[in-house]
């Protein structure tokens, strides 16, 4: 069965009445809770994650497809109408959207903006759909050395560019894997750091910690704000057609925009912050509109809103075909589907391909229905942001403390996930990403399992590592991005002592 | 959010707080790591992965907290205008975990909504606010109990 039979079977199933309004749904609520000022793609996925609950998995896929395009459109959103970046990847868009947005040309930027997202996550979707299940193919072969050595690139990558510096994002990484090794050994049956206590008995949950430092401390992040008073300008469906010339100018913006992100989101990290930037930098040097940067270029906004969601859609590659997620955003939805007993990764591609298809169907779906709804709503959406947070915030602490319990059915979650809002807030409001935390804390048990199972297999032999070709190339990989990131460390710590010694006065 | 001056807290003393919070856990960690067995190469036991990552988290964070003293940056530290709003919901959110149980989920879910929206101040108006709580406890039960037919505590 070829790549598109599969991709038909996988629309029959996706496309019910039921998954159809299921999208719909996904991708309202998705672009709703995205467009609250500092939520992001992962705070918006966090939050979400309670309504899938009892539902069928794949319909519960599909809600998190429209969810997961939904929250990026929707940062977007209050990016152009309100100059307030939900996320690293929104920055970009503030500046010239916004600046468009006092233009009054709010809606060309927000249906610029909805056309490139689109483009770009079909394109992603095509490479996924061509790619992935290669990919989970060659994956089946994979034996514990390739897995530990694809883990630990992928947080070595991921300490070296994850916004901040490479000391704190590393101390991230380890905090996450500290909190991975906490339960039962699986190696040995020994139990570690319990406390003897029953709660950590079966380990932290990664859906709860999530749910904790993005949900919880993004509503005490919010209520910590203060009561800001938000000005949305009024959008109406007219204003929504760009002009042949700002259309024109777009449309290579856009093909720029998403080859950008499509071959970053493949890069571990935060690949829709650094490719939108790269976007930027080259709509700002490359583009016919480059003079009109910082005051409202087309392109400032179709090329960075492009390469932000095909980096999106590119990262679901390694999460679908792999299993495993190279950003928060990715994490989320990973731990979306773990709650439906989903574990992506190749043996999903190969043992359920019903799910795996019915997913990347409910995907394009989800892609669809962000176009078809959300640019008709996009006036509603700019007066609910007018809802005050002093009321949202509250209904959403419910939401996800609510959720929280349902995971496990477990009251002693609730304990751990306000915990990990504490946590969660503390480290952001010192200036740490959780990001790295989330994937150390995911990758950590990977990473020992496949190291530990590999060295019983050599007999202690650290050779093993290096002895098939793809762990030698990771491992190679990742020790010279190490080794790269020390050299530009040195050199920036040399360029700015003083060459010469100044002699003493 | 966009950075704005902040008045509530002291930027370096919160960093510093949190950086000395993580070295603590993670000389912490490392002591209890160090009572579980390493092993050997050929044959790692339970403590092989927790000693190398509270060894690695130990450097780590001690390097953070001399780095925090060093550059005493006050630019990236912001736990908000008012700190005070979030450990209140904290203190609510608590309440409701440990009287989910005892309670049971609408009379719980009601009275934490209650509590939530008098501290956040977003509604103008008892009566309003009482509503509004109601309403929604009432929505959320009717969502989870009767249309996702799950299990309440």
């Amino acid at each position: 069965m070829t790549s598109l039979d599969a991709l038909i079977q996988g629309f029959q199933l996706a496309a019910t009445p039921t998954n159809l309004v299921a999208a719909g749904i996904g991708v309202l609520l998705g672009t709703f809770a995205g467009m609250l000022p500092g939520l992001g793609i992962s705070g918006t996925i966090a939050l979400l994650i309670p309504i899938s609950f009892g539902l069928d998995p794949l319909t519960a896929l599909v809600i998190f497809g429209g969810i997961y395009y939904g929250a990026a459109y929707g940062g977007s959103t209050t990016s152009i109408l309100l100059n307030v970046p939900g996320e690293g990847a929104s920055v970009v868009t503030c500046v010239e959207g916004y600046a468009m947005a006092r233009r009054g040309r709010a809606g060309a930027a927000l249906s610029v903006a909805a056309l490139g997202s689109f483009f770009a996550g079909m394109l992603g979707l095509v490479v996924l759909v061509l790619f992935a299940p290669t990919i989970a193919g060659w994956a089946l072969a994979f034996g514990p050395q390739e897995y530990f050595c694809i883990a630990l690139l992928a947080l070595v990558v991921l300490s070296g560019i994850s916004g901040q510096s490479m000391v704190q994002s590393g101390l991230m990484v380890v905090v996450g894997i500290m909190l991975g090794t906490i339960g039962i050994d699986p190696m040995s049956g020994v139990e570690r750091f319990t406390l003897s206590s029953d709660i950590l008995l079966d380990g932290i949950s990664f859906i709860i910690v999530v749910m904790g430092v993005y949900g919880m401390a993004e509503v005490l992040q919010t209520a910590s704000d203060g009561d800001a008073a938000v000005s949305a300008p009024r959008v109406a469906f007219r204003d929504l057609y760009p002009t042949r010339e700002e259309l024109s100018r777009s449309l290579p913006a856009i093909g720029r925009g998403s080859l950008i992100g499509l071959l970053i989101g493949l890069v571990p990290g935060p690949s829709g912050t650094i490719s939108t930037f790269l976007s930027y930098a080259i709509e700002k040097r490359f583009s016919r509109g480059r003079d009109q940067f910082g005051s409202g270029a087309i392109e400032g906004v179709a090329g960075p809103e492009s390469a932000n969601n095909g980096a999106d859609t590119s990262t679901l590659i390694p999460l679908l075909s792999l299993g495993l997620p190279f950003n928060a955003g990715a994490a989320l939805m990973l731990s979306g589907f773990l709650i439906h007993g989903i574990t992506p990764g190749p043996n999903l591609v190969n043992t359920r391909p019903d799910l795996f298809w019915g997913l990347v169907a409910s995907l394009l779906i989800g892609n669809v229905m962000l176009l078809v709804i959300n640019l008709p709503f996009v006036g509603l959406f700019a007066s609910l942001l007018r809802i005050p947070l002093g009321i949202l915030m509250p209904l959403v602490a419910i939401v996800v403390m609510s959720g929280t319990y349902f995971i496990n059915n477990n009251l002693s979650d609730l304990w751990l996930a306000v915990a990990f809002g504490l946590a969660g807030w503390l480290l952001k409001g010192a200036g740490y990403s959780v990001a790295p935390l989330i994937i150390g804390l995911f990758l950590g048990p990977l990473i020992e399992k496949g190291f530990l199972q590999s060295m019983v297999l050599a007999d202690g032999s650290l050779l093993v590592l290096m002895s098939r070709p793809f762990s030698g190339l990771m491992l190679g990989t990742a020790a010279l991005f190490i080794l790269v990131r020390i050299g530009l460390a040195l050199r920036s710590h040399f360029a700015r002592a003083p060459l010469v010694p100044v002699p003493p006065r | 959010m966009q950075k704005t001056d902040r008045s509530g807290q002291s930027p370096f003393l919160v960093q510093l707080v949190v950086a000395v919070a993580l070295f603590a856990g993670c000389a912490l960690y490392l002591y209890a790591a160090l009572g579980f067995s390493f092993g050997t190469w050929s044959n790692p036991r339970a403590g092989f992965l927790p000693r190398i990552a509270g060894c690695v988290g130990v450097v780590l964070a001690l390097g953070n907290l001399l780095r925090v003293w060093r550059a005493r940056d006050t630019t990236s530290a912001d736990l908000g205008l008012q700190p005070s709003r979030a450990l209140a919901f904290l203190v609510i959110l608590a309440g409701y975990a440990a009287l989910l149980g005892r309670l049971g989920f609408l009379p719980a879910t009601f009275g934490a909504t209650l509590a939530l929206l008098m501290v956040s101040r977003g509604m103008r108006g008892p009566a309003v606010t009482v509503g509004l709580a109601a309403a929604f406890s009432f929505g959320i039960w009717l969502l989870f109990s009767r249309a996702l037919d799950l299990p309440l505590p």
